[in-house]
């Protein structure tokens, strides 16, 4: 995305990142690719080599070394933040090429489906940008089909263009 | 003579990230448990209808 981010640093396998947010206050915030067991990919009938990794990210919760989802920082940065967070995508696919990427929204209590949809409606902005590098999947109901834009979906899965 | 310069350089497209050793000690601990196990369910009750099957397939056969 062609939006400012911020600089990230990451762990040797790229499946970890961590990276400032500057904007009405400083937040440390954490990027985590975290691997679906083989057998639930198996189950669905892919074969063993095709990793699938939930994409999740949040908060460094002050005096600990633990991470929240359900916090809404809002920080004033949103853009720079979900640009960031796109842009490890590259990082990790860099190192892990076959990988699939599986994302949801984290649903804070009484905003249902909210941040889903707030990622939607920032993939529909930068879908000519991200279709590029990637073939984005929308899960609607409990089915997915290839992402189109207008369509309320509630999960996504991202899969590097060869 | 004064010429116009247009910065054609994209904005910032890509970042790369630096390694960092601190990292390297989140190396097997799962940091968002409850997402995690949530992501789970929902990918293992997704339904992959045949086209999409088939589309996933080509892709990584290229």
């Amino acid at each position: 995305m062609q939006i400012e981010k911020y600089t990230t640093r990451a762990d040797t396998d790229r499946l970890r990142y961590r990276f400032v947010s500057i904007g009405k206050t400083t937040i440390e915030k954490v990027v985590a690719y975290e691997k679906f067991p083989t057998f639930k990919v198996m189950e669905l009938g892919f074969p063993p080599y095709i990793e699938v990794y939930n994409l999740a990210f949040g908060d460094l919760i002050p005096d600990t070394d633990d991470f929240s989802d359900q916090v809404t920082s809002d920080n004033g940065d949103m853009n720079k933040i979900l640009s960031t967070v796109a842009n490890t995508a590259l990082d990790f696919w860099e190192y892990n090429p076959d990988a699939f990427i599986w994302f949801e929204g984290s649903q804070p209590e009484n905003q249902e489906g909210l941040r889903t949809y707030l990622y939607q409606k920032k993939l529909e902005r930068f879908f000519a940008e991200i279709n590029e590098v990637a073939n984005v999947l929308g899960r609607i109901g409990n089915k997915l089909e290839l992402f189109e834009k207008g369509k309320k979906y509630n999960a996504f899965l991202i899969i590097k263009k060869r | 003579m004064k010429t116009a310069t247009v910065n054609t350089k994209s904005k910032n497209t890509r970042v790369r990230s630096i390694y960092d050793p601190q990292l390297d000690e989140l190396k097997g601990k799962i940091l968002f448990k409850k997402k995690l196990e949530r992501a789970e369910k929902t990918f293992s009750e997704t339904i992959f209808p045949q086209e999409i099957v088939d589309f996933i397939n080509r892709e990584i056969s290229k």
